[in-house]
């Protein structure tokens, strides 16, 4: 990767977005990290990566990005990464209407509003700018997770739509990654038990995606492979 | 027997209502245009005007839906579209879209199942859309609306049919309703589209044989499957036969 790269990276507080982060950061590139939290509750507060406190669930939060990375400077953005994601689990006849809404609006709505904002900076980035969608395997129907099921694929119709529209001008990406070993499940309140032995590693999967985003790959899926089953068999965790 | 529709005072939710009403269901309805219900309103057919993007009074509404129950069968069919530059559609208008046309659907379904609102044997119906199988360069949060509600349909099957409730989704091509003109790009030709009767009978018949997906018609059928074999080819076309026509943003 070249340096001297303008990155922005959601939900960069934990899991895969906070990996990808320090990616980035050794990468060399001036990265921009959002999250839910306060800045106070998150590792970022040093000089090296610039937080911004954006709730994807608020009305605000896109306008708020995109005056924080205005007040630093930044003139275009070569990566934008829209990882932020959150979901519930369990029987669709008992999700509320509070909780549909909420995943649709984090998961789907939010994301296609902050493109629809950072839009004119990917565009002055010349590289061209790339948008990297993160949607999830689950796009396949997941009984479990029938609203966050239902905003991945969301993201999925979405960036088959405007990555056509934006030929020649942005470049839009999706990945849907399988089950990463990260805190996700826990704090979707999911009891993983067992299974969670043959999920991707966070190193290896944060490697893949990072890779899949140099080659600009339209669409690609991140699975359980050999590796994770290999590993899983043995008994030593999460593809090591 | 009892049926729900949503999206009934025009288009392919009228012709469903007027199809179903006239098979000896009690229709439920449920539509933001008043003027509209108005029109279709008499013994068969029971009235509720709600605005379906507002997802908190769409909550508010639900016991009453509930007493007008169990359905045997469920259609949620309302939809809005906006078609154009997606960076020039006002983000209000991608935001509205998305409460109408899939979280509305998803508060219904799930809302009624949690209130047992449905028969034995209940058919719930999803209307997707063709832009599921073939893309939609020029309505972007239209297709993603639409993706976000086939998956959701497919992944309340199994749960949903442990209680009796068959889950059903359609995929439609272009409709020869007002409302698909006026998204249409200039000049193309309206003989092409579906009549609404036509589809609302497929779509009845369907639901009775306990289908899963349906593709109404040949050319819904063929554009799926090219959709399937050869994705990036069939969306260029989509982009070339629909969104480079797009002369102006509509919503």
């Amino acid at each position: 990767m070249d340096n001297g790269r303008n990155v922005l990276i959601t939900g960069g507080t934990d899991g895969i977005g906070l990996l990808l982060v320090r990616h980035y950061l050794s990468a060399s590139a001036a990265v921009v990290a959002t999250g839910r939290r306060p800045v106070d509750e998150t590792e970022f507060n040093t000089d090296n990566v610039h937080y911004i406190q954006a709730d994807q669930a608020r009305n605000d939060c896109s306008d708020n990005i995109l005056q924080s990375v205005k007040q630093l400077g930044w003139n275009r953005i070569d990566n934008l990464i829209l990882n932020a994601g959150t979901g519930t689990v369990g029987d669709p006849a008992d999700e509320s209407a509070e909780a549909i809404c909420n995943t649709i609006s984090v998961n789907l709505a939010a994301p296609i509003t902050i493109l629809q904002t950072l839009a004119p900076l990917l565009e002055a980035s010349g590289r061209p700018g790339q948008v990297t969608l993160i949607g999830s395997t689950a796009i396949r129907g997941a009984a479990q997770f029938a609203s966050y099921s239902a905003s991945k694929a969301g993201l999925e119709g979405f960036a088959r739509a405007v990555a056509s529209e934006w030929t020649g001008r942005i470049k839009v990406q999706i990945i849907h990654p399988g089950p990463i070993a990260t805190r996700m499940h826990e704090k979707a309140q999911l009891k993983v038990g067992f299974a969670r032995r043959f999920f991707i590693h966070p190193d290896h999967a944060t490697n893949r995606v990072a890779q899949i985003i140099e080659r600009g790959t339209p669409r690609a899926f991140l699975s359980i492979g050999p590796r994770e089953i290999v590993s899983g068999l043995l008994g030593r965790g999460p593809g090591q | 027997m009892k049926a729900l529709v949503t999206g009934a005072a025009s288009g392919l939710g009228k012709s469903l209502t007027m199809k179903l009403a006239a098979a000896g269901f009690d229709v439920v309805t449920l539509d933001r245009d008043r003027k509209g219900l108005e029109q279709i309103k008499c013994d068969a057919i029971h009235v509720l005007n709600c605005d379906l993007a507002d997802t908190g009074g769409l909550v508010g509404r639900l016991d009453e839906l509930v007493s007008l129950g169990p359905f045997d069968r469920v259609i949620l069919n309302a939809g809005i579209s906006a078609t154009g530059k997606f960076e020039k559609i006002p983000s209000e208008v991608h935001q509205k879209l998305l409460a109408v046309n899939s979280m509305a659907p998803m508060i219904l379904a799930s809302g009624l199942a949690a209130r047992n609102a449905y028969s034995p044997s209940a058919r719930l119906v999803f209307i997707a859309s063709l832009a599921c199988r073939t893309g939609y360069p020029g309505a972007a949060s239209y297709a993603a609306s639409k993706d976000a509600i086939a998956v959701y349909a497919k992944s309340i099957d199994k749960p949903f049919r442990k209680r009796g409730i068959s889950v059903m989704t359609v995929f439609p091509g272009p409709i020869k309703t007002g409302h698909a003109a006026y998204h249409a790009p200039p000049g193309s030709k309206e003989e092409k589209r579906m009549h609404p009767d036509d589809l609302a009978q497929r779509i009845l018949k369907a639901a009775d044989s306990g289908s899963k997906r349906y593709y109404p018609g040949m050319t819904a059928k063929l554009s799926a499957l090219a959709g399937r074999i050869a994705p990036r080819t069939t969306t260029n076309l989509m982009r070339k036969m629909l969104y480079v026509k797009l002369s102006e943003e509509k919503w």
